[in-house]
């Protein structure tokens, strides 16, 4: 015979939405379909689901269970930028060429029509520029397009000589973070995580003189840390 | 190896519930079938050795005997509570899952057996369903089934003592989900009916298939329906006068005397003096009303009147004294005289009527005291179908049923199984909002993200904080001994906030409301509502011995009410 598999009422509660306090009052006034045993109340799986379905319940995904660790990771500059490239040099007159000479050189997802990405980026430019100031632009598409991205991607680009980004302090351009996210949450923490480097003279002064890929990630680890362990002392 | 006991138990624990409510439902029946017809037959032997001394003066101190008796045994010997005992089974089913102790199975059918037998003017069906809810409710209890099917198991137990009690399946069924559960869901029908069945075959084989109250079959007449009208008047204001007087004596008998032996006895007293000159208002009556619907018992009006009176009269003190016993008897004997009585009137007014005769007047007011005094209209018209034998009185009988149950409410909202509970807040139905409310605690909607801050901090100290949180609201603790102090909201301070000058001027202290009301983690759920009905509140601080818990929002509430609710309402 086949083992049935059970799940905890804890589970159960994540999976619908309700608190497990209420779960477990439901299973004790026999409202939710459950076994009693010895260490508590256990329910099946599939019981559940048709339970959800019949009492108007959000049906809950099975993936959804396993799939918790993943959300709860903390967004990560360094693994974005180390997941992508560093690009030295790339030579360029406009942001056009700038853009299309990038695309040429970045490996993206197989299958990627990387024409389309070129016109998705372009038009983001002309809408606003992304040049966000001191020198720095972070050229991304407007949405997130077919990527297939399970996991952010930032290509670092230090440019051959600087151009006019039309960035919004006038100042022109020498390097350019190029932003692939799976969804707008992930891109807006990333971009909060960006912004909080280049708060930091000593990162600022890296990207300048072109430093080499190695310490400009060590130095954004540098400051993720710090970022991270205040952020849990004021939790606590 | 395991104990046969803990074996039983896993046969069963894990089975489904259907198969569950079958089986637990064929041994309630047993049991409270064995339990009403134990009853019956100890009645019948104790009141029979004690009509020996009949005749004798001595016998007006036997209610005074009995009855202090009972309430000795059941207050010292027992320690179970006093009443009638349809209340107590009603109150376990709204607010405890149907749990009753155990001692219940039987406390009453001791206290009732004295109390009837020695005079006290009781019914025994009262009794017989406490103990049959009873041993429903410990049988669930032993093989730890939910709360669900414990509920559906002691109203069981109830059916099966009603069916065997009369030899009346239906009507066993119908009391239970009228009266007792108050629910017709259908997940109750099954282990309801199961042991009506039962129980009405161990009655069957215990006591024969008799009908308890033979009678000639009728044919009932326009006249006798037209008569049925001012039958329900009558039998509505009687009603009225048994409920008043049942509240009237308990109230007086409480408020003149302390002491439950004293009462007793002054109670039984009284009702030894009442039995004595009219020794038919003795026990539970059903000699008389067996006469009636035989066609051979006849008295003068007035001494009908006063049968009536003294009926009420003795029940409402029998009961208030503290005798066991319930008014499901009385009721039927007062219906059935109330119908004579009726059927007299008419007579006399219509010489030329052409009514059926006082067996059927009897018969229909039995039914229509069971609708007028017990707010049971359903039990009423089956009972006498199914105790009679006969379906040929059933238009009259339903027409004074509802009639009489209509005009009851009017005056008396609540019955007098109901009145008591609905007071207390204790009477709480399926599927209605006091009942949602009631199974919702603080502690499921207790939301616990909050970020707590101290007073004083500045508001600099704040943005990070307001940053991180994904709530409006931040909780203010005392750093040293972290008691709950009051709670700042976004809302308040967020035009500070873009101002740098008071960004570093302004502390905690200053922006916190303290005034708030707080909410414990005990309180419930109608009370919670009311607040934030009041107050206008969205969020409201659960806060228990001066520490913070979290806090409670409306509209969290709502959605936990609305889900509350999709699961009340489906059966599984």
């Amino acid at each position: 015979m086949e083992k049935t598999k059970y799940i905890s009422a804890k589970e159960v509660a994540q999976a619908l939405g309700i608190p497990m306090v209420t779960v477990i009052r439901w299973a004790h006034q026999g409202k939710i379909p459950c076994k009693l045993k010895k260490d508590g109340y256990v329910f099946n799986w599939e019981e559940i689901n048709d339970w959800a379905g019949s009492h108007d319940f959000v049906p809950m995904k099975k993936e959804a269970l396993d799939n918790d660790s993943a959300k709860d990771e903390t967004i990560s500059l360094r693994k974005a930028i180390e997941r992508g490239d560093f690009i030295y040099n790339l030579s360029g007159c406009d942001i056009y060429s700038i853009l299309k000479n990038a695309l040429e050189k970045i490996t993206l997802p197989e299958g990627t029509n990387k024409e389309k990405v070129l016109h998705e980026l372009i038009s983001r430019e002309e809408i606003a520029s992304t040049g966000i100031g001191k020198g720095i632009a972070i050229p991304h598409p407007r949405c997130t397009l077919n990527l297939k991205l399970e996991k952010p991607v930032i290509f670092v680009i230090f440019l051959e000589r600087s151009i006019d980004f039309s960035a919004v302090d006038g100042k022109e351009v020498f390097v350019l973070f190029m932003m692939f996210s799976p969804c707008t949450e992930v891109h807006l923490k990333l971009l909060s995580r960006l912004s909080l480097c280049l708060r930091e003279e000593s990162f600022l002064s890296l990207l300048k003189e072109h430093a080499p890929k190695e310490k400009i990630l060590i130095e954004i680890q540098r400051i993720e840390t710090l970022f991270d362990s205040q952020r849990n002392d004021s939790l606590q | 190896m395991k104990s046969i006991n803990a074996r039983l138990r896993t046969i069963f624990i894990n089975r489904d519930s259907r198969f569950q409510s079958v089986i637990i439902g064929i041994l309630v029946g047993i049991c409270s079938g064995l339990a009403a017809v134990g009853l019956n037959f100890g009645l019948e032997k104790f009141s029979r050795f004690l009509s020996r001394f009949e005749g004798n003066f001595y016998v007006v101190l036997f209610p005074l005997a009995g009855i202090t008796l009972t309430v000795f045994i059941l207050k010292y010997i027992i320690k179970d509570f006093g009443g009638h005992g349809v209340p107590e089974v009603i109150y376990s089913i709204s607010m405890k899952g149907g749990a009753i102790k155990f001692r219940s199975s039987f406390s009453k059918l001791i206290g009732s057996m004295i109390t009837i037998s020695s005079g006290g003017s009781a019914g025994p069906e009262a009794p017989v369903v406490i103990s049959g809810a009873a041993i429903g409710s410990n049988i669930a209890g032993y093989f730890k089934t939910n709360e669900r099917i414990r509920v559906a198991v002691t109203g069981s137990g109830a059916a099966a003592a009603i069916a065997a009690i009369f030899n009346a399946p239906i009507t066993g069924i119908i009391f239970t989900l009228e009266v007792i559960l108050g629910d017709w869901a259908p997940q109750n029908m099954l282990p309801v009916a199961i042991a009506s069945v039962t129980g009405t075959i161990v009655s069957r084989m215990l006591k024969g298939n008799q009908i308890p109250f033979k009678h000639r079959e009728f044919n009932v007449t326009l006249d006798d329906i037209f008569a049925a009208a001012g039958l329900a008047l009558v039998i509505a204001i009687i009603s009225l006068v048994f409920i008043r007087m049942l509240k009237l004596s308990a109230g007086v008998l409480e408020k003149y005397f302390k002491n439950a032996i004293g009462k007793a006895a002054v109670g039984g007293l009284l009702v030894g003096t009442v039995t004595v000159f009219l020794p038919y208002v003795k026990g539970e009556g059903y000699e008389v009303v067996r006469r009636l619907l035989g066609g051979n018992f006849i008295v003068p009006i007035g001494m009908v009147i006063i049968l009536i009176l003294m009926k009420i009269f003795a029940t409402s003190v029998t009961l208030g004294a503290g005798g066991a016993g319930g008014v499901f008897a009385p009721s039927l004997f007062i219906g059935s005289v109330s119908g004579y009585f009726y059927f007299q009137l008419v007579t006399f007014i219509f010489p030329h009527a052409n009514f059926t005769g006082a067996p059927l007047f009897a018969l229909v007011g039995m039914a229509g005291m069971l609708s007028g005094a017990l707010y049971a209209p359903l039990s009423g018209i089956f009972l006498i179908i199914e105790i009679t034998g006969g379906y040929d009185s059933i238009l009259p009988l339903l027409l004074v049923s509802f009639l009489t149950y209509t005009i009851v409410k009017l005056v008396e909202r609540h019955s007098i199984y109901h009145h008591e509970l609905v007071q207390k807040g204790f009477l709480l139905r399926p599927r209605t909002d006091k009942r949602i409310l009631a199974e919702i605690q603080p502690a499921e909607l207790l939301e616990t993200d909050l970020i707590t801050i101290y007073p004083n901090m500045l508001l600099k100290d704040l943005v990070p904080i307001i940053e991180r949180s994904r709530r409006n609201y931040f909780p203010v603790e005392d750093p040293e001994t972290e008691n709950f102090l009051g709670l700042v909201y976004l809302n308040d301070i967020k035009s500070y906030l873009f101002n740098p000058a008071l960004l570093n001027s302004i502390i905690v202290e200053e922006v916190m409301h303290t005034d708030l009301p707080i909410v414990s983690l005990t309180a419930n759920m109608t009370d919670i509502l009311k607040i934030f009905d009041t107050t206008g509140a969205w969020s409201l601080p659960v806060v228990e011995g001066n520490k913070f818990f979290g806090l409670i929002s409306k509209a969290t509430l709502l959605d936990h009410y609305r889900k509350e609710l999709k699961v009340e309402t489906e059966d599984l």
